[in-house]
């Protein structure tokens, strides 16, 4: 009975640690761990991937590291298309295509994602690179 | 009684609520919530994807942004070349992951809202998706 207890307390404390997703932003990134709620895609090259919830902590912590202009908490994003030499558009093109289809199986298969944002545009932060978990 | 009120009413904001599915438009561009029931692929690049059922309301939208040439109710088009039929390599790649989206939603079951704002050969064409 008294094992039981302890088992109990231990899941209770644990269990919100474990299913806990976060916004954490230090040196030259901010990190996102968690579930992607939605996922968009528009004609003209833009792809935004909703965080499960609001975090003004991207905002603030987006600041701290010197990124400004970041208006959204609750969704980043990447573009398609740049603007750049020949080898940077082709590279970010690419690079996209890779990051969409895995937030397309994170979002399918309800896994966690960690992805790292070092810049803003359109007042999202950009991601630019991700974990699949 | 009262109790038996009550509950009908719970369940007709419940239904209400639940119900989201359907096509809004407005000054700008229609708007489809719902599933995808089909998604088809030709050569020609065509991709179309079916909605959940025919929505009149789809044509008196169209008619109401100047597009009078859509006659398609029950689906929204995508292409993956220019209209004239001339590489768009842009137009190429967004709708890789277009596709991508429309297949993975068809094939989970998963809700999605899709915008059209111009008309493409009877169809609403889709230019925004959310995958939800």
């Amino acid at each position: 009975m008294l094992l039981r207890n302890i088992l109990g307390l231990i899941i209770f404390i644990f269990l919100p640690v474990a299913v806990q997703a976060s916004v954490d932003c230090s040196g030259s990134r901010c990190q996102y761990t968690g579930g992607i709620t939605q996922l968009y895609l528009s004609s003209g090259g833009s792809i935004l991937a909703k965080l499960d919830r609001r975090y003004p902590e991207l905002i603030s912590g987006a600041q701290d590291i010197g990124v400004s202009g970041v208006t959204q908490s609750s969704a980043v994003g990447v573009q398609m298309f740049i603007d750049g030499t020949e080898t940077e558009k082709l590279k970010a093109l690419e690079f996209a295509k890779y990051i969409f289809n895995t937030l397309l199986v994170a979002k399918t298969s309800g896994r966690k994602v960690t992805m790292q944002l070092r810049s803003q545009s359109n007042g999202y932060m950009m991601l630019d690179r991700v974990w699949l978990k | 009684m009262t109790y038996f009120k009550i509950l009908t009413f719970a369940y007709l904001i419940l239904m209400v609520s639940v119900s989201s599915a359907g096509v809004i438009c407005d000054s700008e561009k229609c708007s489809y919530t719902g599933k995808i029931t089909t998604v088809y692929v030709n050569t020609s690049g065509q991709i179309l994807i079916y909605l959940d059922k025919s929505y009149p309301e789809l044509l008196a939208g169209a008619q109401a942004l100047g597009l009078s040439t859509v006659t398609s109710s029950n689906a929204l088009v995508l292409r993956m070349y220019a209209d004239d039929g001339s590489i768009d390599s842009k137009r190429a790649e967004v709708a890789k992951l277009f596709y991508a989206s429309a297949l993975s939603a068809q094939a989970t079951g998963a809700e999605v809202t899709i915008q059209a704002r111009v008309a493409s050969s009877g169809y609403m064409m889709a230019d925004r998706i959310w995958l939800k």
